[in-house]
């Protein structure tokens, strides 16, 4: 977590330096053929993206996030306001060398292999030719593209033209990367790459700015957020105090061995707890599918179609582009202890109470929670709107009472994240 | 386990070459010949099998793609020219095997070129992406492929003329012409297509989000294009070169034939017309003017009114006039044409001398006075040869030191008219060279004639050969022109005129080689190619493909045919040209608002029309001012001033300009659209 977040009460006011993109009344007005104004697509908006943040900004189809982004770019101009990247014009080369973006849509040169394509973006970057392959053999590995490197990416799927997408991005280890709907179209497997390499980058310092309406990825990996509805920003602030349920509590513990949960209960009602609520964890579909991908893959099932689990490339974690550095990492025991994280990494960033590491191979882990029938009625709503055009469908909590280890298979438990859920689904349906 | 990679397999392969290779040494070594050979075809049908493996199975990795190209194209065309050769067509196998060194210099420079696009610069990218997607997307190699086939058809197609020189030259006109429109076509289309589609299809919003300017962007396209345009000129104008050759090579109808291919065709000449050996041009405008003058004030003003303050179309009427008179020969007189500034040609000629005097040398073993003495006066005084030096030069030495004298022959070339016409479109006239009798070069030994008794077509070309050690020591030649009264069979001449439709008294001697002529006549047409790639991204950074192809094949077409244009323009309707801006306005408001007044209204219509043209030939740059492809059918020197006046004109203005504008406009617009 960043310095930024650790004091969500009262952030002290950023300083020049640290504010890597300065938004101040910004307008964007698209006029029709006759020069009338026809739409107002972002309407004096403010904000500020700091250095070594995830920033999220969401909203519903046509809120403007878009524009904003590539407002950003210099694809668009605004029609008023001030607009500075790097403290400096969006449209300035030397602004450009330090962002990496990502389109909503992958436009690629289908008649280029992802290495061409990637030494193609790399050349725009004045990268040298060694630089070039380097980075390209590692971007190509990290996004499992390695084996397809020399095909036309006219024949790939969607989703794996989105890695190459995703690859071109970070050629230039950007300072600002700035991602449009980076998951849209990837299965589970590079979604989860993606949050990875997020947090990463974050990591090192780098200032990610996420633009999506899937609002999982954007809860996994946001620091902070902006809410955008009909080219006004509505909410902005810490993710973390956003969703923060004031009056509930939730306790973790390990397997309960001995005790029945009514004693449970009984005991906690006798510590005067009122609206005891006992239940057991559940794994989102996400964490099951990963599991079946991890499992296939060591059993050495063959596929066509992008392989995943890979490390985030060398040059990215700052750590030099020497081949022999990125040979060793490479090692098989590597990778699949990378695998290992990588799957269990998700309910790491689901719960944010859970005190011990979870243990997947221990699937029977139980907790016992607070009922949280619902985050509070604000938060529900807006989310319902952000969603936009498929309402949110968010999960009703069970009626409160005992539950048992069978139900953990067969039925929901308040406290899946729906909309990890949603996410997951969302992906399935693209991918 | 070690994973298979393309270089362990070229590693095996080393080894596997090595051990047969080894073993057929050992073996030859010590007698087993039959042994020896059975290893050697073994170890060859396994390495070939191995070499196929690998090639096939590694396919997708760079430079075996490249090599595999290579294979491919070699097995096509040896199976092709194999094939031809069983079937015994000579031409068929011949020309495979043309075509083949066609296609592997395009192979090679493609990727010459893709080694030259290497460094990470933005501009280089773009252009090397810009040269993969031309070879590509199929839209470059339709016009590719088409140009070879092209290439190859047309000497096939030319085999019914009798002369080669028409042969020769029919070949040249329409090789460079197809060259032309096929890259010109394919430039307009594919740089049209680039922009507009990238803009549309957004590929340009990955690429302009990096850090290049638009300029670099443009000019990434743009060089992409102009440099695979470079690649296929080059690779058509040794292919037109090698055809061109072949045509050559043909038997020809007779000597004069061969000559004229040879020397008129297969060279580069500079054309120069006389100049009036006593007084200069001006004097001689002015004398016509003042007898004008004195019979007609009203109309050529009073006598010392000067030329220059009269109308133009007075002046052009003077000066024609002047032109006229100069190049008529009455009947029963003559007249000396003076032509200066021959130094080179004479100097060539002392060359040529010189390379004749010792084959005459060297080959019958004359001194070295005594081979000189022969040459020059084989050149001028045949008859004062001795008999004993004659003979001990060999008929075969003759002719070699003849065909070495004749390279440097020069041409005089002369239309004649007269009026009334004679009944068998015949004159007679003389003609001598610098007051010296006539030299019959072919016959050694032979006396000299008095005169070259012309008796020539009337309103067609006649052409003399001349020696060009006749140039004297100051670069000069003298050539008098007589005409007699009455022809032989008593047809009388009054006079011959010597300037039929512009066709004036020419002279024509070697400055270059067909080669150079023929480098600079593809540099020019790679010129206007550079122009119309930058057209083509202009429009298509601005507008949608559709709008920005046809722009760029209205202007192409008009650039092309500018010259006729241009010519259909002037006689459409009749308003002044080469006056000031104000002139030509005025005039033709007024001749516009007469025709109206007069009722004529399909002339002011046709008086706006040619305004709306002329205006239209504004915009469009005139390539048939660098008309390089007559010049080099007709064996015409393209001179370096021309090749500099296209790079500019063409080259650096006319793509310049359309290229900021282009720019102008693309810098401002926004590359994203509406997405709300």
């Amino acid at each position: 977590m960043t310095q930024a977040l650790s004091l969500p009460n009262q952030p002290a006011p950023p300083t020049t330096e640290d504010v890597v993109v300065k938004a101040m009344g910004l307008t964007k007005i698209f006029k029709d053929f006759w020069l009338r104004d026809k739409v107002r697509a972002v309407d004096a908006i403010d904000f500020e993206i700091r250095r070594g943040e995830v920033f999220g900004l969401l909203g519903p189809n046509g809120s403007g996030k878009s524009t904003t982004i590539k407002m950003i770019l210099g694809l668009l101009h605004p029609t008023s306001g001030k607009l500075a990247v790097f403290g400096n014009l969006p449209r300035d080369v030397a602004t450009k060398k330090r962002i990496g973006y990502l389109p909503e849509e992958t436009y690629l040169y289908r008649f280029l292999s992802p290495t061409e394509t990637l030494d193609y973006y790399g050349k725009l970057f004045h990268l040298d030719r060694s630089t070039r392959k380097k980075r390209i053999a590692m971007l190509l590995e990290m996004v499992g593209l390695d084996h397809a490197a020399n095909r036309p990416v006219g024949e790939f799927s969607k989703g794996m033209m989105r890695k190459v997408g995703l690859a071109q991005a970070l050629i230039n280890d950007p300072e600002l990367l700035i991602l449009d709907e980076p998951t849209s179209g990837m299965d589970p497997i590079a979604t989860n790459d993606v949050k990875e390499v997020i947090l990463k980058l974050r990591d090192r310092g780098k200032t990610i700015l996420l633009c999506s309406h899937l609002l999982a990825d954007v809860q996994d990996v946001c620091d902070r957020v902006s809410m955008m509805f009909g080219g006004k920003v509505r909410r902005e602030g810490d993710l973390d105090r956003l969703l923060q349920v004031q009056d509930k509590t939730t306790i973790t513990t390990g397997k309960l061995t001995g005790i029945s949960d009514e004693q449970l209960v009984a005991a906690l009602e006798k510590l005067g707890l009122t609206d005891v609520v006992l239940d057991h964890p559940r794994r989102t579909l996400e964490q099951v599918f990963l599991e079946m991908v991890d499992e296939a893959q060591r059993q050495g099932v063959k596929t066509f179609g992008a392989r995943s689990g890979r490390e985030v490339a060398a040059f990215l974690q700052g750590e030099g582009e020497d081949d022999t550095t990125f040979n060793q990492r490479k090692t098989q025991r590597e990778r699949e202890v990378l695998i290992e994280s990588l799957v269990s990494a998700a309910p790491e960033t689901n719960t944010s109470a859970t005190e011990a590491g979870p243990d997947r191979s221990e699937a029977a882990d139980q907790s016992i929670k607070t009922p949280t029938p619902q985050l509070d009625k604000a938060a529900d709503t807006l989310l319902a709107q952000l969603t936009g055009e498929k309402p949110a469908p968010i999960e009703k909590p069970k009626p409160a009472g005992p539950t048992t280890a069978k139900k953990e298979d067969s039925s929901k438990s308040p406290d899946a994240k729906p909309d990890t859920d949603r996410g997951v689904i969302d992906d399935l349906l693209n991918g | 386990m070690l994973k298979l990679n393309w270089k362990i397999w070229l590693a095996v392969l080393v080894g596997m070459v090595a051990v047969p290779v080894a073993f057929t040494l050992l073996l030859s070594a010590q007698g087993a010949q039959a042994a020896a050979q059975w290893v050697g075809f073994l170890g060859g049908v396994v390495v070939s099998g191995w070499v196929s493996f690998g090639l096939i199975r590694w396919r997708e990795v760079g430079w075996v793609k490249r090599v595999n190209t290579f294979v491919i194209t070699t097995l096509i065309f040896s199976l092709a020219g194999l094939l031809f050769r069983a079937l015994g067509w000579e031409t068929g196998w011949k020309t495979s095997a043309y075509l083949f060194l066609a296609v592997l210099g395009f192979l090679v420079g493609i990727n010459v070129l893709r080694l030259l696009l290497r460094p990470g610069h933005p501009i280089l990218g773009v252009a090397r992406t810009m040269l993969e997607e031309a070879l590509r997307m199929g839209i470059a190699l339709i016009f590719i492929i088409a140009l070879f086939a092209m290439l190859v058809i047309l000497p096939l197609g030319l085999g019914s003329e009798d002369r080669v020189t028409y042969m020769v030259q029919r070949f040249l006109v329409y090789s460079t012409a197809v060259v032309f429109v096929l890259l010109g076509l394919m430039t307009v289309l594919l740089s049209a297509r680039t922009v507009s589609l990238e803009l549309s299809s957004r590929q340009a919003h990955m690429t302009l989000t990096k850090p290049i300017t638009r300029w670099q962007y443009l000019l990434g396209k743009w060089l992409g294009i102009v440099l695979l345009d470079a690649v296929l000129v080059a690779v058509a104008g040794v292919a037109i070169y090698g055809f061109t050759m072949g045509i050559a090579r043909n038997p020809a109808l007779n000597d004069l034939d061969r000559f004229q291919v040879d020397r008129e065709i297969l060279t580069a000449r500079l054309a120069m017309t006389p100049d009036p050996i006593d007084i200069g041009w001006e004097q001689m405008y002015q004398n016509v003017l003042t007898e004008k003058q004195l019979r007609d004030p009203d109309q050529f003003g009073t006598e010392g009114t000067a030329l220059s303050s009269l109308p133009n179309a007075i002046k052009q009427e003077v000066m024609a006039e002047a032109i006229g008179r100069f190049y008529t020969v009455d009947g029963a007189s003559s007249k000396q044409y003076r032509f200066t500034g021959l130094q080179s040609a004479r100097l060539a000629s002392e060359r040529s001398i010189e390379r004749a005097k010792a084959i005459v040398r060297d080959q019958s073993g004359l001194s070295d006075d005594e081979a000189e003495q022969y040459v020059r006066a084989t050149l001028s005084q045949p008859n004062e040869l001795k008999p004993e030096t004659i003979q001990k030069v060999t008929p075969a030495v003759g002719d070699e030191m003849v065909r070495e004298l004749e390279r440097e022959k020069i041409q005089l070339v002369l239309t004649p008219d007269t009026s009334p016409e004679p009944e068998d479109q015949f004159v007679e006239f003389y003609i001598r060279v610098n007051n010296q009798p006539w030299p019959r070069l072919m016959e050694p030994g032979a006396p000299p004639m008095p005169v070259n008794r012309g008796e020539v077509p009337v309103e067609s070309p006649y052409e003399v050969n001349i020696p060009a050690s006749m140039i004297d020591q100051e670069g000069t030649l003298v050539v008098t022109i007589e005409v007699p009264r009455q022809r032989l069979d008593g047809t009388p001449q009054p006079y011959v005129q010597f300037n039929y439709k512009d066709a004036q008294i020419e002279l024509y001697y070697r400055v270059g080689s067909f080669e150079v002529n023929l480098l600079k006549a593809m540099a020019v047409l790679w010129l206007k190619l550079c122009f119309l790639a930058m057209l083509g991204l202009a429009a298509g950074a601005l507008l949608s493909f559709p709008v920005a192809a046809m722009l760029g094949l209205v202007v192409f077409v008009a650039a092309w045919a500018s010259g006729a244009i241009d010519e259909s323009l002037a006689d459409y309707a009749s308003t002044p040209r080469n006056a000031d801006a104000w002139t030509v306005v005025t005039a033709t408001v007024s001749s516009f608002f007469t025709h109206i007044g007069n009722g004529a209204f399909y002339d002011a219509f046709r008086v706006v029309v040619r305004i709306i043209g002329e205006g239209f030939m504004l915009l469009v740059p005139s390539f048939g001012k660098f008309n390089t492809s007559e010049l080099l059918s007709t064996g015409r020197v393209i001179g370096l001033g021309l090749v500099f006046s296209a790079t500019w004109k063409i080259g650096l203005m006319w793509t310049g300009i359309v290229g900021a504008i282009g720019l102008y406009f693309f810098h401002r617009r926004e590359i994203a659209r509406v997405t709300v």
